[in-house]
């Protein structure tokens, strides 16, 4: 990347002001790593904060760091959000992993990344970022695709027999070396320990054999439904080149089907799963 | 360089294919609240005849089901027929290995790890500090110096746990009391005594420091909770010693036992391989990542 | 001591010798595209080997060592256990297309795997396997195989090394006994030949094993750890699509009372590699973690075994969901 865009200044502007004033420690952001493509970065010192760079390569959710103890630990966090981040954000606020008070969100209006662009942002409604602290960038286009449309991917697995989907997902599953890149990436698995580090009892085995696999892919599955954000990264991530994203989209569209919920558009939002009040009209297990 | 099995073979190569030894449990001692000692003897007697092992040196224990731990083998090699381990219940291999008992058979993969070398340490007084279950790797040496007892000049033990009740080898330290050619002390922290006490109250290092040890041709084998190795080392340090002439044995978490898991390492060296006994000097040029 | 030969053969030889080998109830496996993922597959028809592929997702070392292996089963009896090893001895195997980054780390894994105990699992595997290697002929962009005294036409740890033509032929250079028993079964298809191979592809060295190794032995602690691991991710990714990492867990699982106790992949970026059952963990951050890594393979393995444990595959670099991999972190480390 030869040309400093207009947004890429504005970024640069907006995390040293942070961090020149002490609204921040740290900006967590995007820089080119050996040329190519971006990579997480964490600028400290104003004048590194030159480094950052926002372009169609910076797909990563940067809010995955917001649960890192390393990264929690160097201070005030500052955060460029993409509106795909911002939702897993939302999550985390209203999770309470993290307080509104001790973020510093730098949104970032953005029409796509990845090149070729990725599939989850043809028909993205939140290119404009709601919620932060600063804004840079021009108004985006509009999403090419009806985000109506953001669950036409998975309607061909759905089309599959009861059969065809169960020999789908075991072909699919036991290609998992359980290298756990999708759950590391998540920022929404932040737990101190996952269901699968437990061992009395070893509720999920370990080894990459495929009722290990299915398992624990399902387990995560599970444990990510109502929560979800459909950010896509543990696909991505995926050295095994495994649909994870389906799973997490199938879920996405039963709790829209049935509870009318999509997470991650609010703070403040009421999810079918984690929150409850003593009215619930469906108490569950109480 | 290719592999095959007369190269193996030339190379005197021990084949290892992970399967343990079947032991069965002659006896089962409650030590402490959470720790257990257990005496095996070998399920085939050809194996239990052709086993042998020096002082210091390991297995892994197998309660089949639940998975494989590492103890090193807290019995002499003078005394043959049954090795024994004692076990402090942490987790789910520990509490299924508490939950076997006389007669059950448990496996064993072993001997691994180097030992303490003592042919080095014939003619030396000797001098033992362990604390709480630290004093497993050090009752191996204790019971062979004990078993030869000309080959060393004074033994000294010195031994303390938090309370009376985590004293471990609560009997054999009386026997080693009763011993005229072997001086054994006992402690226990401030407050872990108990009415009947009539030993030692003071953590370890300060009753070693009251103990005013000479290191006039001594050798110290310690072993116990990191910190109290820390303290211990800073006293005979104090004293004189030089770190030579200090001997402790590391624990890391193993799998394999025998350097090819990759997980037990202080950087160049593996505690499976180039240990798990080392003298301080050595560990003072280690990585301080333990 | 043979003096292995080289050979030439036209082009077809590729589904004649698996032909042969398939025949002899031999595995072969090869490079196969599927959902967008190289990987070694078995008895695949020979049309399906993708031209120019960069090399395989997973390295050839999980042939000789599964991502999960049963090493016995074991049942119980009351208080007695009845044990028992595996029941299938592993097949014979020739995996065609490895790269020879791969086939290199071979040398690597066999000195760790035969340290005074031979790892018979792994040995046995290694006996019955015979690799053969197609050299390269163009560099990627992540490759960094000579970075670390390895080449693109390194023929360390193979049988055979084959350079392929255009008009699909290839010039075969037998390397070990394994090797020329392969060629065998090509018969007289396979011409011996004076002929060299060409000259390797060019691939630009991008930092220097001796200025690291002298960096490392300084840079224990280091802020240089903190900075350089505050994106990794701590996942197993890296590790696990390394030819040369080796690292392995080993758990019992059972049904009522039976079961097997069986080795799977494991990594030392894992929070719980390292954390004893009492609760101590001796790398109880993630800079600890990246450091024993680069430490391991550049510093600690070169001191035993004489060599660094990366063949510079480049797999680590594209597999990294951060785009960290040990080329961003070496480079910077040889600038220091």
């Amino acid at each position: 990347m030869t040309t400093v865009t207009s947004l890429t200044r504005s970024l640069r502007e907006a995390a040293a002001q942070a961090l020149t004033s002490g609204e921040a420690a740290v900006v967590i952001g995007y820089e080119l790593n050996d040329g190519e493509a971006a990579a997480p970065a964490f600028v400290r010192a104003p004048e590194d904060a030159e480094r950052l760079i926002f372009d169609e390569s910076c797909f990563g959710n940067l809010a995955v760091y917001l649960a890192k103890e390393e990264v929690r630990r160097l201070g005030k966090l500052a955060i460029v959000v993409k509106g795909c981040d911002l939702r897993a954000i939302n999550v985390l606020l209203r999770e309470n992993v993290v307080s509104r008070d001790d973020l510093l969100l730098i949104g970032v209006r953005c029409s796509g990344v990845g090149r070729p662009a990725l599939r989850k942002c043809s028909f993205c409604e939140v290119r404009d970022p709601e919620g932060c602290d600063t804004v840079v960038g021009d108004p985006p286009e509009p999403p090419p695709t009806d985000p109506g449309k953001r669950y036409a991917e998975i309607e061909a697995i759905e089309e599959l027999s009861m059969e065809e989907r169960w020999a789908y997902w075991q072909k699919q599953l036991g290609k998992c070396i359980r290298c756990y890149a999708c759950r590391q990436v998540c920022p929404l698995c932040y737990c101190k320990r996952c269901i699968v580090e437990k061992s009395t009892p070893q509720w999920v085995e370990t080894s990459p054999h495929l009722r290990g696999n299915i398992a624990w892919n399902i387990a995560r599955g599970l444990h990510l439904t109502g929560r979800c954000v459909s950010c896509g990264e543990c696909e991505r991530v995926c050295p095994m080149k495994i649909p994870l994203g389906s799973l997490g989209d199938k879920m996405a569209k039963l709790v829209d089907e049935w509870y009318g919920f999509r997470s991650g558009m609010s703070a403040d939002e009421k999810a079918p799963f984690t929150a409850w009040s003593p009215d619930d009209p469906e108490p569950g297990i109480l | 360089m290719k592999t095959d099995a007369t190269a193996a073979a030339k190379r005197e190569l021990i084949p290892l294919d992970y399967r343990p030894m079947k032991m069965r449990v002659i006896a089962a001692t409650q030590e402490t609240s959470d720790v257990k000692t257990f005496r095996l003897e070998f399920c085939d007697s050809g194996e239990g005849e052709r086993f042998t092992y020096k002082p210091g040196q390991f297995g892994l224990y197998s309660a089949f089901g639940s998975g494989e731990a590492t103890f090193c083998i807290a019995s002499s090699p003078t005394r043959k027929g049954y090795i024994e381990c004692s076990v402090k219940r942490v987790g789910k291999v520990t509490a299924e290995l508490h939950a076997r008992n006389t007669g059950d058979v448990v496996g064993f993969r072993g001997p691994y790890g180097n030992w303490f070398p003592l042919d080095r340490m014939q003619g030396s007084n000797l001098l033992f500090i362990g604390g709480g279950i630290g004093l497993a790797p050090l009752r191996s040496v204790i019971w062979n110096c004990i078993d030869c007892r000309d080959q060393f000049a004074d033994i000294s033990i010195l031994y303390g746990a938090r309370t009376v009740d985590d004293l471990v080898y609560k009997t054999e330290l009386q026997e080693w009391k009763k011993m005229q050619d072997v001086q054994t002390t006992c402690t226990v922290d401030p407050g872990g005594e108990t009415p009947e006490w009539d030993d030692q109250v003071g953590f370890v290092p300060t009753v070693l420091e009251s103990m005013n040890p000479s290191p006039e041709n001594t050798i110290a084998i310690t072993c116990g909770p990191p910190i109290m190795i820390k303290f211990v080392l800073a006293g005979l340090t104090k004293l004189g010693f030089s770190l030579d002439s200090i001997y402790t044995t590391l624990e890391n978490r193993m799998k394999c036992g025998v350097g090819k898991c990759g997980r037990c390492n202080v950087g160049n060296k593996y505690v499976c391989k180039d240990g798990p006994v080392f003298r301080c000097s050595e560990i003072a040029e280690l990585p301080q990542e333990f | 001591m043979a003096e292995f030969k080289t050979y030439q053969v036209a082009a077809g030889w590729l589904e004649s010798v698996a032909g042969a080998l398939r025949e002899a109830k031999v595995d072969v496996l090869v490079p196969c595209e599927e959902d967008g993922c190289v990987d070694l597959r078995s008895n695949q028809g020979l049309q399906a080997l993708p031209q120019g592929y960069l090399n395989t997702v997973l390295p050839v070392k999980r042939v000789l060592m599964p991502a999960s292996e049963v090493l016995l089963e074991y049942e119980r009896q009351s208080s007695d256990i009845t044990l028992a090893s595996p029941q299938e001895p592993a097949p014979e195997t020739v995996v065609i297309g490895c790269r020879p980054c791969d086939a290199a780390a071979l040398e690597m894994l066999d000195a760790v795997f035969e340290w005074d105990y031979e790892d018979v699992p792994y040995a046995e595997r290694r006996r019955r396997t015979t690799i053969v290697s197609f050299a390269c002929t163009e560099a990627h962009p992540t490759c960094f195989c000579t970075s670390v005294g390895g080449s693109p036409h390194n023929s360390a740890g193979s049988d055979v090394l084959v350079y392929s033509k255009s008009d699909g032929g290839a010039l075969m250079q037998v390397l070990t006994e394994k090797g020329a028993a392969f060629i065998g079964k090509l018969g007289p298809a396979a011409e011996p030949t004076d002929a060299g191979p060409p000259a390797p592809p060019d691939v630009p060295e991008k930092f220097d094993t001796k200025k690291i190794k002298a960096w490392l032995d300084e840079n224990f602690e280091s802020d240089f750890w903190v900075d350089v691991s505050l994106r990794c991710l701590g996942c197993g990714a890296c590790s696990y699509v390394c030819p040369t990492c080796h690292c392995f867990d080993i758990v019992d699982e059972s049904i009522w009372n039976r079961g097997q106790r069986r080795r799977n992949w494991d990594c030392c970026s894992f929070a719980l590699f390292t954390k004893h059952a009492s609760g101590h963990n001796p790398r109880p951050v993630q800079s600890a973690r990246c450091r024993q890594r680069v430490m391991h393979k550049f510093k600690y393995f070169p001191e035993r075994f004489g060599r660094v444990a990366c063949v510079g595959c480049g797999r680590c670099v594209r597999t990294c969901g951060v785009g960290q991999g040990l080329v961003s972190i070496l480079a910077a480390m040889d600038k220091k």
